[in-house]
This record gives structure tokens, C-alpha cells and sequence, in this order.
């Protein structure tokens, strides 16, 4: 079983668990048929049983290890994909202190120099000339606030 | 003869210089956005969905819908040139396309095929021109009972579609329903699982689908760092145009495309994927010379485009008289119809008619001026391709941030993208598709609310759905589609093990 599936399928299991226990907070039953706990409740159920089937079913499948050999190499190829969320979810945080658009300039020079194979003066130029249409399109012609 | 005064009525209100110059772009942008390989009908509805703030309803819906239709002529581009399928539906284009072009008859089958896909869309926009308004009025006949097991069945459809990955689907169809219960309960009315302030109002299905169809693309093709190299394609125009020969030899299969994708995008779950594929087999079964099937097959390739862009108007029929969306793309343009303020469902037609005879009149209008454009603007396409392939990443990036900072003014969506974002990624990286995710997203609070409706019309009791003729009827058919999906599985495991019994 891959690592990352493995990832998804426990985030989701979380994800229910904790939806799961919120839901009893609310009515499975009303006076005439059911309440606002109905659907979350027995679909976080559902979400946590096939979650067992899937893992249980792929340790089936897979003949050798649980978890694939070489996680080193995987991880490295995972890296583009890993370091660009990270990016992205630190420049999220940036954007806190009123700026959209130049934190995420910088995401972008970074995502062109070390992934996309660009120089620093493409980079620099490109990524400018692509936010400068996104600043025209959104804020000076929908006027969205976006700086 | 209504139909044909309420389209004149729609042309009349979008042929202004304004809303001209949106289908046109729009139609450009789908073409480019499907000629994308990994950018699909519903990321370039999705990405797209943020420009519409702030539009008039009749031209944000033209903008979207003629990406939409836009996508479906652009996927064939890159399939043809450089065997690199731009969606989905475009894989069965690239199998007689691309030795169309090692043959030096690439033009050719850039020509034939933009021809196909305007005969298929306009197929299906007459059958949409024509049989809407009759659903539509038989539908107000429905009640909630109905409307509930229309859905599931829509669901279930998507699910067993899944085929092997039947199990896959299930699970996410059920995350999708948890993330559809955040925010308000439509029948109590009470607040459920708003951790923070911004989420009393639940999550927002634009921030949804711009991470997982946006960002989680732009995450996978640069973990798989997927470079286009388009090089320098030189075609005369003359090469464009079919003669009478390849146009003989493509009518009857565009025809024949052109009927089964327009039935096959009614059936909610199906969708233009699976149409192009039944009737790539179809058109191989009818041919005289099948072996000649994956050679550069003119059929080959006229029937599945003819079949794909049919599909599109076809799929747009169930939205637009029963609210229920048969796929990925029209699930989206559903959540943008709900964020105009609309009400889809059978008084949609009657209660927005103008606006939705717009759309149609705007989806007419695109489908010309994308046969035009598909034929006189090759060139250009190629070029902005070629401008945006080193790029790509960092522009569907910005794009994907700025749409979720635009739907709330605030980070918080942005947030919500990324974590989607996320969420898209590992789902592709996993083979778990997201068609019924986000179905269920769309769906689930529809649903839970028409099925709860339901209960209480039965006075606690169940038996309504059994009680009332057509909810009897579309339980009988659902039980019908289940038994036969499962039946052709179970024949298609016994065929594939006897084969491999006799191999040995």
C-alpha cells in the first residue's frame, strides 16, 4: 500500500472520528422522522468501515511489505508536490498582514527556479507579467479587492 | 414552437457587445484549458467560476458553459498533435488522431474532428432546445420522495461506474456527504460542526472545487513533472478543410456519435467519457475494415468527437429540469447556479426562463464560433499553448488563490483550497475518483433534506417511497441499473479469468 493512500485514507478516518462524536450533539430523531445527527452520524460510520475495508483489503493484496520498500527515493519524488504545499500554506499564513499577491509572487519565483527548470530572470519576468494580468482581470476590472 | 420563441428571446438578450465577447473568450479559454493534458472540463469551470462574481447571471452562466463546451473541442488538440490527451474524453481522439498525424494528415484530423464536435454539440443542444421545456414541465409532478431517489440513483450510477474502483468511489462519496453537513441544516435549522465563525455558513463549494480540480492538478503534474513540448506545428489552411471523401466517410459515424452522446449525457453518472468509449466499440463493430482501427480510422475519430460534444448539451438536460447533475462538470455549474441565486429544479425553467434560455441561446452562439475558431485559429491555439506550457503551474497556482481570496474577501477560503488542494492530490495520486465526490458534495444536502422531507410527508414512516408510482417506478429502475452493473462486473471477471485459464 502506498504511503500517501495510507495518509489519505487515516486523514479521513480522523476526519470522522471526529465528526462522528461532534454529531451525537444533535438528533438522530425528530418527532416525525430524523434528525440533524441522522446523516452525519451513520456516514462517519460508513466513512470508518470502508476505510477498514480498504487498508484491510490492500494488506490482502499485497504480498510483501505492509508499508513499499525505498521511502527515501518516494519521498524524493513526492518533494515538488510536498515543498509547494508547504509554500503555499506559509504564504496563506502571510497573506494575514494584507497582501495577496506578493506573498504568493514569491511562491511562484521559488516554484519556477527549483521545479519548473527556469532562470531567475524568467522566473522574476514571468511570474510578474502573470500576476499583473490577475491584478488587471480581478481588481481593476471586477473590482476584487486584491493587492 | 415555444421553444423556438423562448431561444429568440435569449439570443435577444445575449447578443450584446459584452456577453459576444465572453462566449467568444470563453470558448477560447475551454479550448486552451482542455487542451491542457491534466485540466478538464471542471477545472476550467472551476477556475473560472471566480471571474463570474460580479457578472450578470446570463453572462457569467455563458462564460461557463462555453468553457465547458469550450473544453471538449480543446482536449482534442493536444490528443492530435502530440498524442498527449488534454481530458479524459479525448483519449479514444488520440488513438486514430495522433497516427493521423504521423501520416502528415494532422490538419486533417484537426479539420474532421472540429466538424464532428460541432455536429455533435448542435445535435444536442436541438434535442436540449427541444425536450427541456417537455421534462421540465412533466417534472413539477415530482415530489420529494421523487427528487430523493433521483439523486441516489444519479449516485449510485457514478459509484458503479467506478468499475473496479467501486470501493473507492463509495468512500469518497461518503467524505463528500460529511463535508456537504457543515454549516446550517435546512430542516432544523440548527448549526452543525462550525468549529470557527466562517464555517456557520458552511463550506464554500467554490473553495472546494478550485482546490481539488485546480491546485490538486497543479500538485500531481509537478510531483509527475509533466512538460508539454508542442514544438512548431506548420499547417496550410486549405489542409483544415475535409473534401468530399473524408466527409462521406465521416457523416454517418458523426450521426451516429452525435445521437448516442446526447442519450448517453441524459443518464445522470454517465457522462462524455464513457459515450466516447462505447461508441469508439460501436463504430468499430459497424466498420467494414476494423482493423484499420487505431491506423488513423476516420469513423474513429468523427464518431467519439461527435460523441463527447453531444454529451455536454445532453448532461445540461437533467440539471436544468430536474436540478440533478449527471458529472463532475455539471455538478459544478449546479453550485454555480445555486450561487446566482437560482433555484434548480423543475420551476427553473419557468421562474428564471429568461436567464436559462440565455444560456442556451449563449451555448448555440459558442458552439459556431468554436467551429470557427477550431478550424481558422489552430495557429493560434498552439501558440498560446506553447506561451503558457513552461508556466502552467505557477498560473493555475495564482489563479486557484486569487478565485478563493475573491469568493469571501478574506484567507480563510484560501485555507479551504489548499487543504482541498490536498485532498485532490493524494485522491489522483490513489486512482479515488473525485466525480462522485464532488456529486455528493452537490448533492448530499439535496438529498438529506428532500429525503428527510419525505420521512415526515410519510409520517415517520418509509413506506412513501414504496406508496407513491413514480418513486416506485425510479426504485425499480435503480434496483435495475445495480443488478445489471453488477451482473456485467461479475461477466467481465469470469471472461477475463477463462482468458487467462486458456493463456495458460
Amino acid at each position: 500500500m502506498r504511503t500517501s493512500e495510507l495518509f489519505l485514507i487515516a486523514a479521513t478516518a480522523v476526519f470522522a472520528v471526529v465528526l462522528g462524536l461532534q454529531s451525537t450533539d444533535f438528533q438522530y430523531f425528530s418527532r416525525q422522522g430524523f434528525g440533524p445527527g441522522f446523516v452525519p452520524t451513520n456516514f462517519a460510520i460508513l466513512t470508518l468501515l470502508l476505510a477498514a475495508y480498504l487498508v484491510v483489503k490492500a494488506r490482502l493484496k499485497s504480498g510483501g511489505p505492509f508499508l513499499p520498500e525505498g521511502l527515501a527515493e518516494r519521498f524524493k519524488a513526492v518533494l515538488p508536490a510536498l515543498s509547494a504545499a508547504v509554500l503555499l500554506f506559509g504564504a496563506t499564513a502571510l497573506m494575514g498582514f494584507g497582501s495577496i499577491l506578493a506573498p504568493l509572487y514569491v511562491v511562484m519565483v521559488i516554484i519556477s527556479l527549483a521545479f519548473l527548470g527556469h532562470g531567475l530572470a524568467r522566473a522574476l519576468v514571468f511570474n510578474a507579467v502573470t500576476l499583473v494580468a490577475i491584478y488587471g482581470i480581478f481588481s481593476l476590472w471586477l473590482n476584487i479587492p486584491v493587492i | 414552437m415555444d421553444a423556438l420563441n423562448n431561444l429568440m428571446m435569449g439570443f435577444g438578450d445575449i447578443l450584446t457587445p459584452f456577453n459576444i465577447a465572453v462566449i467568444f473568450a470563453a470558448g477560447l479559454i475551454g479550448t486552451v484549458v482542455g487542451a491542457l493534458p491534466g485540466l478538464g472540463p471542471s477545472a476550467g469551470i472551476a477556475l473560472m467560476l471566480p471571474l463570474t462574481f460580479g457578472m450578470p447571471e446570463a453572462s457569467g452562466l455563458c462564460l461557463l458553459t462555453g468553457v465547458y463546451m469550450g473544453t471538449m473541442y480543446g482536449g482534442r488538440i493536444t490528443s492530435i498533435l502530440i498524442n498527449a490527451p488534454g481530458d479524459a474524453p479525448a483519449i479514444i481522439t488520440a488513438l486514430e488522431g495522433y497516427p493521423m498525424m504521423q501520416q502528415g494528415r494532422g490538419a486533417m484530423a484537426l479539420g474532421i474532428s472540429a466538424f464532428s464536435s460541432f455536429i455533435g454539440g448542435l445535435f444536442g443542444l436541438l434535442v436540449l432546445i427541444f425536450a427541456a421545456p417537455v421534462i421540465a414541465s412533466y417534472a413539477i409532478y415530482l415530489g420529494p420522495p421523487e427528487y430523493f431517489l433521483l439523486m441516489a440513483t444519479g449516485l449510485a450510477t457514478v459509484m458503479l461506474l467506478a468499475g473496479d474502483q467501486i470501493a473507492k468511489a463509495f468512500f469518497v462519496t461518503c467524505l463528500g456527504v460529511l463535508v456537504s453537513t457543515f454549516g446550517s441544516d435546512y430542516v432544523s435549522g440548527q448549526i452543525r460542526f462550525a468549529f470557527v465563525p466562517e464555517l456557520i455558513e458552511g463550506i464554500d463549494f467554490v473553495a472546494i472545487i478550485i482546490g481539488l480540480y485546480g491546485l490538486g492538478e497543479v500538485f500531481y503534474n509537478l510531483e509527475k513533472r509533466v512538460k508539454l513540448n508542442l514544438g512548431k506545428p506548420g499547417f496550410r489552411m486549405k489542409e483544415f478543410i475535409p473534401g468530399k471523401a473524408e466527409l462521406s466517410q465521416a457523416a454517418a459515424p458523426t450521426l451516429r456519435g452525435s445521437i448516442l452522446g446526447t442519450l448517453i449525457g441524459i443518464v445522470p453518472g454517465a457522462g462524455a467519457t464513457v459515450a466516447t468509449f462505447l461508441d469508439y466499440a460501436m463504430e468499430k463493430r459497424l466498420s467494414k475494415k476494423p482493423e484499420t482501427f487505431g491506423t488513423g480510422n476516420i469513423a474513429g475519430l468523427a464518431g467519439p468527437e461527435a460523441t463527447n460534444n453531444a454529451a455536454v448539451p445532453g448532461s445540461l438536460i437533467p440539471l436544468i429540469t430536474l436540478g440533478i447533475p449527471g458529472s463532475g462538470g455539471t455538478a459544478i455549474m449546479l453550485g454555480a447556479l445555486i450561487m446566482f441565486g437560482l433555484r434548480p429544479g423543475p420551476l427553473l425553467m419557468t421562474t428564471s426562463g429568461d436567464i436559462v434560455w440565455a444560456m442556451i441561446a449563449g451555448l448555440v452562439l459558442a458552439n459556431a464560433f468554436l467551429l470557427a475558431s477550431n478550424v481558422l485559429l489552430i495557429p493560434v491555439f498552439v501558440n498560446l499553448l506553447r506561451a503558457v506550457q513552461g508556466n502552467l503551474a505557477n498560473v493555475v497556482i495564482a489563479l486557484c488563490v486569487v478565485g478563493a481570496f475573491s469568493l469571501a474577501y478574506s484567507p480563510f477560503n484560501i485555507w479551504i483550497m489548499l487543504i482541498f488542494g490536498l485532498l485532490g492530490y493524494l485522491m489522483k495520486k490513489n486512482d479515488y475518483p473525485t466525480g462522485p465526490f464532488i456529486l455528493a458534495v452537490v448533492l448530499a444536502p439535496l438529498a438529506e433534506n428532500y429525503f428527510r422531507q419525505s420521512v415526515m410527508l410519510g409520517q415517520g414512516s418509509a413506506r412513501i417511497f414504496l406508496d407513491r408510482p413514480i418513486s416506485l417506478t425510479i426504485l425499480i429502475l435503480m434496483a435495475l441499473i445495480i443488478a445489471l452493473s453488477i451482473f456485467g462486473q461479475v461477466r467481465a471477471k469470469r471472461r477475463a479469468l477463462r482468458a487467462g485459464a486458456d493463456g495458460e
